[in-house]
């Protein structure tokens, strides 16, 4: 016996009898334990619907083969109802859509709602046609009581007839934007349409109409005092261009935000603006092209302090204060060779295998005489001291290092970050304020060998004896890294911001660590003083 | 013992599949209903259910009614000193219910079938699984409370249905299913809801409607506000039943021994109630269009659900559906008989043996993604369905996701149920990393499986094809490893309430009566259930049963008196 799908699943030979398919289906069903064999389950549903889909196509073959019960011009009727395209026939609202009713029959007031109905096609078409013309005061309420009675009749319709009156009433709307702007907030009270807003099966139309009612609400709210853009709302729609005053009483962020948001999301709402003006702040460095940009990604924006000097300071003073302790260097040939010896293996600690003090002062001579106090140190000492030395002088680098170097810069910053991380608070606290001298760093064998070749690539890029200059760093996050930086990290908008900018803050390690992960998630994304910065 | 518990907004009730049938279990006081109000004095003396309700009146701050609405939230409450999850709070009236059980029957049920909204989330499906636990029940299932009003109206003659519409509307949650029935297969097609749409809300706008007609704004503003909000509401869903069978009802309350009073007619709660009439259309349609049903083929219009018996409801959707509905069910009984034919089908119950049901996901389960634009713009938090709602349950589908930049070292899914597009405005369910090898953008796939079981747990394997690295993430576990420890430890603290003894509950409910009453009224009225109580509280002292029995049938008749015609 073979029987093909869905009837091998069912158990039975092909039939169009609905009785016998859903009585082998439940049979299957009760023989199947659902929750240990889903698969089997999803496929027993998917063989019941298909029969009974199949059921259904050969009935209708046979009706339609045998007496003509009038299904026939079901179809057509149905086929007509397909048709209702973007053409002549704009939106179609029938009182009774299942046509089970004659059209005699229909009640007063649905024989009303049909007269309301054609009243506001021919106020939104006027003369039959599209028109981008604003609607005159006499249309304006003709349409709105028209609306009114479409409204009214909803109210007390039953759900199809709702349901059509909702569509049709989206659809007509939709296609005669911007004529039909007036209305939409009326129809909206009656439908809720902004609460289909967003929704993952959001009706075509609503999904534009909502979005045009947006925009008529933004524009309502930007003009009031206390909106965050209207003073950049404002000034965007004063006549003429923008002179050097203006650009001082206006927040260029704002504005650009501004524009770029209703560009993005309202374009119909740039109308509203001086063209001459929005032209001369376009020309004045525009934001275009920045990621993320307008709404609660660009709320985000974190502005951030650096004190660049402050671990250098400190390491420095640490250093003449061991000088003092040692005296003056010695002057024995044996301590020399030693001394020779130590800063040798320390290098080849620092940067792998194979490079020497001789190899780092014919790759940075800067960076050699700078380490050299170092070897007067007293035994054990003097290797970790230099690496300490080493790994600050990298961090240290941003000031100078190009957008490549910067990524190997990154990526040691992430190295210890995680390696902190992984051991305490304290440490990584330690690690991020670039004090490295007072603090044991634990990194795995493989974690050192990658250290020591980010290391290597910034000493021969010369980077790491270059001259750091101490004081205040500034630069903001944008909002698209502040939010994979809040995915990364599991931080709420606030939490980070206070995790970022507060020292004192319990999560700022866990920010910081997820902040560098973001940057080196998107190198090239990232604007340079943020690369710099972090 | 396994039970079936219908755990409301309102009301609770317990029933168990015996002799063939589901059979309720009454309480205490002999009835079917047990409110969900707790009420705690200082000392940890403890009421729960009807006497607690009486409490409401009188000392609004010791008692708490509709904690169902919190549950799945942070929130909590405290009640004389003693700060309560709403998992507490059920997890005390399903004890309660569970001593009717144990009283009724000489054996304490181990085991329990609870219902839920069917648009309750994940959220709120744990916490609803804590309280069973914290009151000592295993939940064996979750069972959707419209599927259980459908299986006790589809049970009672076991033929086949045609789809068949369950519109539930209880205290504080709404729920629409479509359910049909044929050779002994129950099963739900779609469903849909509102889980903030109740009685509840009915009454808030009946209060608001009222407050500003009833006079004498002084005297209601001497009442501290917990006071005046609970003697309004008390009196708000008095009247809201009175309206059941009335063109008009008389809103009363007494604030500070002045009796206030306004006269509130059918139409003006018509018109009070429109917005949330309103917003029974909404998840209808979604059901029907969510299983492709047309609302003329529907076989029956099933209402469940206290608050369904308003007329005003009842007017919208005869408007609605363009027909009666059917009012055949118990509309405050359904849901728990339900539950104990799903208990009896678990248990192997007689004369279940033919019967399966099936249901639906009645939320689209799926995680966040990021995307890039045509024009390099970077969109996050966008929402990827993996399980669309309405689906079929158990069910297991995968989905194919790629990294999004260059040498990306991991992939974080955060997993989300909800129907927006931004997952921001979804319910976050948990979060799974997995590391991936760095490769160039987009190179890299991960699989992603959700898995959504008959109890509506879901659990979410990930898996890089390229490494074989794998990870796995149960939902349910871990909320409910976190808690395991404290669920011994909250029903340890729930041990040291005070609450009484069983065979006390009688007076104790009389007491609160009286008590609730004696505020309610003024003047002569007042004196004579003064008198009433009195008498009763020196036969509670006697401690001689006959006495006690006696005082308490007197006092009952007295304010069944009282109540049934006031005297305003």
């Amino acid at each position: 016996m073979s029987r093909s799908f869905p009837w091998n699943r069912l158990g039975i030979d092909a039939t169009s009898d609905t009785a016998a398919i859903r009585k082998a289906y439940a049979d299957v069903l009760r023989a199947t334990n659902v929750d240990e064999d889903i698969a089997g389950y999803a496929e027993l549903r998917r063989a019941r619907d298909q029969a009974l889909w199949l059921a259904a196509q050969s009935a209708r073959a046979e009706e339609n083969d045998g007496d003509d019960l009038g299904l026939g011009d079901l179809d057509d009727d149905w086929d007509e109802d397909a048709d209702y395209e973007w053409d002549d026939s704009p939106a179609g609202y029938h009182p009774d859509p299942m046509g089970t009713t004659p059209a005699p029959q229909l009640t007063e007031s649905q024989l009303r709602a049909q007269a309301a109905w054609q009243a506001l096609l021919g106020v939104l078409y006027p003369d039959g046609a599209d028109s981008d013309e604003a609607v005159t005061l006499e249309e304006l309420d003709a349409a709105q009581a028209a609306l009114g009675v479409l409204v009214a009749r909803a109210e007390e319709a039953d759900l199809v007839e709702h349901d059509a009156l909702d569509d049709g009433l989206a659809e007509l709307f939709a296609r005669t934007w911007p004529r039909s702007a007036p209305f939409v907030e009326q129809a909206n009270a009656a439908f809720h349409w902004l609460g289909e807003a967003g929704v993952l099966d959001e009706r075509p139309a609503l999904m534009f109409l909502n979005q045009r009612l947006k925009g008529m609400r933004f524009h309502e709210k930007v003009q009031k005092a206390d909106h965050p853009l209207h003073k950049a709302w404002a000034e965007l729609s004063r006549p003429g261009r923008a002179g050097v005053l203006d650009r001082l009483k206006v927040k260029r962020l704002e504005v650009h935000k501004l524009l770029e948001g209703i560009r993005t999301r309202y374009p119909e709402l740039e109308t509203y603006l001086d063209p001459e003006r929005v032209a001369s702040w376009d020309k004045g460095g525009a934001l275009e092209g920045q990621p993320g940009g307008f709404g609660p990604a660009a709320v985000r924006w974190i502005v951030i302090l650096v004190l660049v000097g402050a671990a250098l300071a400190r390491l420095g003073s640490s250093l003449s204060h061991s000088d003092d302790d040692q005296g003056a260097p010695s002057t024995d040939v044996v301590a020399e060779a030693l001394r020779v010896a130590q800063a040798d293996i320390a290098m080849a600690d620092i940067f792998g295998q194979g490079t020497t003090m001789a190899a780092v002062r014919a790759a940075d001579p800067a960076l050699a005489d700078q380490l050299a106090p170092f070897a007067g140190l007293r035994g054990d000492n003097a290797g970790p001291a230099m690496l300490a030395f080493v790994r600050l002088k990298a961090l240290a680098s941003a000031n100078v290092a190009d957008r490549a170097n910067l990524a190997v810069r990154i990526d040691l910053r992430s190295l210890w970050m995680q390696a902190a991380l992984g051991q305490s608070d304290a440490v990584c606290r330690k690690v991020m304020s670039g004090s490295f001298a007072d603090v044991d760093l634990t990194l795995t064998d493989k974690q050192r060998d990658r250290e020591r070749a980010l290391l290597k690539q910034l000493l021969e890029a010369k980077l790491l004896g270059i001259e750091a200059k101490g004081g205040e760093y500034r630069y903001s996050i944008p909002g698209w890294l502040v939010g994979d930086t809040m995915k990364r990290s599991g931080l709420s908008a606030d939490k980070l911001t206070a995790a970022l900018t507060d020292p004192d803050s319990p999560d700022r390690c866990k920010a910081e660590a997820a902040l560098v992960e973001a940057v080196r998630a998107a190198p090239g994304k990232v604007p340079l003083d943020v690369l710099k910065g972090v | 013992m396994l039970v079936g518990i219908d755990l409301g907004t309102t009301n609770s009730a317990v029933a168990l599949w015996k002799d063939g049938a589901p059979q309720l279990v009454l309480n205490a006081l002999g009835k079917e209903l047990t409110p969900s109000a707790v009420s705690i004095a200082k000392g940890g003396q403890t009421w729960v259910g009807e006497a607690a309700l009486d409490r409401m009146a009188t000392h609004p701050a010791d008692t708490v009614t509709s904690f169902k609405r919190m549950m799945g939230t942070e929130s909590t409450v405290t009640l004389a000193g003693t700060t309560l999850t709403p998992e507490d709070l059920s997890a005390m009236v399903l004890r309660s219910l569970a001593d009717d059980v144990e009283a009724a029957t000489g054996e304490r049920p181990t085991g329990a079938v609870i219902t839920v909204p069917a648009y309750f989330n994940e959220r709120q499906r744990r916490a609803t699984r804590r309280a069973g636990e914290i009151a000592g029940l295993e939940v064996k299932r979750l069972i959707n409370e419209p599927t259980a009003a459908a299986l006790a109206f589809g049970l009672t003659d076991r033929g086949d249905r045609e789809p068949f519409l369950v519109f539930d509307l209880g205290g504080g949650t709404f729920d629409v299913s479509i359910v049909e029935m044929f050779e002994g297969i129950v099963e739900v097609r779609a469903s849909a809801g509102d889980n903030r749409l109740g009685g509840d809300d009915f009454d808030e706008a009946l209060v608001k409607l009222v407050e500003p007609l009833l006079g004498n704004p002084d005297a209601l503003a001497t009442l501290p506000a917990d006071r005046r909000h609970a003697l309004l509401t008390l009196a708000a869903e008095r009247t809201r039943r009175a309206l059941s069978s009335a063109e008009e009802a008389d809103f009363t309350i007494v604030a500070d021994g002045t009796p206030l009073t306004a006269r509130v007619t059918t139409e003006a709660f018509e018109e009070a109630a429109a917005p949330l009439v309103k917003r029974l259309r909404d998840p209808v349609i979604r059901a029907l269009r969510d299983c492709h049903i047309d609302v003329k083929t529907l076989s029956d219009i099933v209402l469940v659900g206290g608050a369904t018996r308003m007329p005003v409801v009842r007017k919208a959707l005869t408007r609605m559906f363009g027909r009666f509905p059917n009012a055949t069910v118990h509309p405050d009984h359904a849901v728990a008989l339900g539950a104990a034919i799903q208990a009896g089908l678990l248990s192997g119950g007689d004369g279940l043996e033919e019967i399966r049901i099936t249901d639906v996901a009645p939320f689209t389960l799926g995680v966040a993604t990021a995307t890039r634009d045509q024009h390099g713009r970077y969109h996050d938090d966008i929402f990827a369905p993996i399980i669309e709602r309405n689906t079929p349950v158990p069910v297991s589908r995968i989905e194919g996701f790629r990294t999004l930049a260059d040498n990306q070292r991991q992939v974080v899914f955060a997993i989300y149920q909800g129907e927006a597009r931004d997952v921001k405005k979804n319910v976050k369910l948990g979060e799974l990393t997995v590391p991936v090898p760095p490769r160039p953008a987009g190179e890299v796939a991960v699989d992603v499986r959700f898995t959504y079981d008959t109890s509506g747990m879901l659990e979410v394997d990930v898996e890089v094809p390229a490494t074989g690295m794998k990870r796995n993430l149960v939902i349910v576990d871990e909320e409910d490893r976190r808690s395991q420890k404290d669920i011994e430890g909250r029903r340890k603290a729930l041990e040291k309430l005070k609450v009484h003894p069983r065979d006390e509950a009688e007076n104790v409910a009389m007491l609160a009566r009286a008590e609730r009453a004696y505020e309610g009224f003024t003047g002569h009225v007042r004196d004579v259930i003064g008198q009433g109580l009195t008498e009763f509280q020196g036969a509670l002292d006697k401690q001689d049963p006959r006495l006690i029995a006696d005082a308490r049938e007197g006092l009952g008749r007295l304010l069944d008196h009282i109540e049934a015609n006031p005297p305003l």
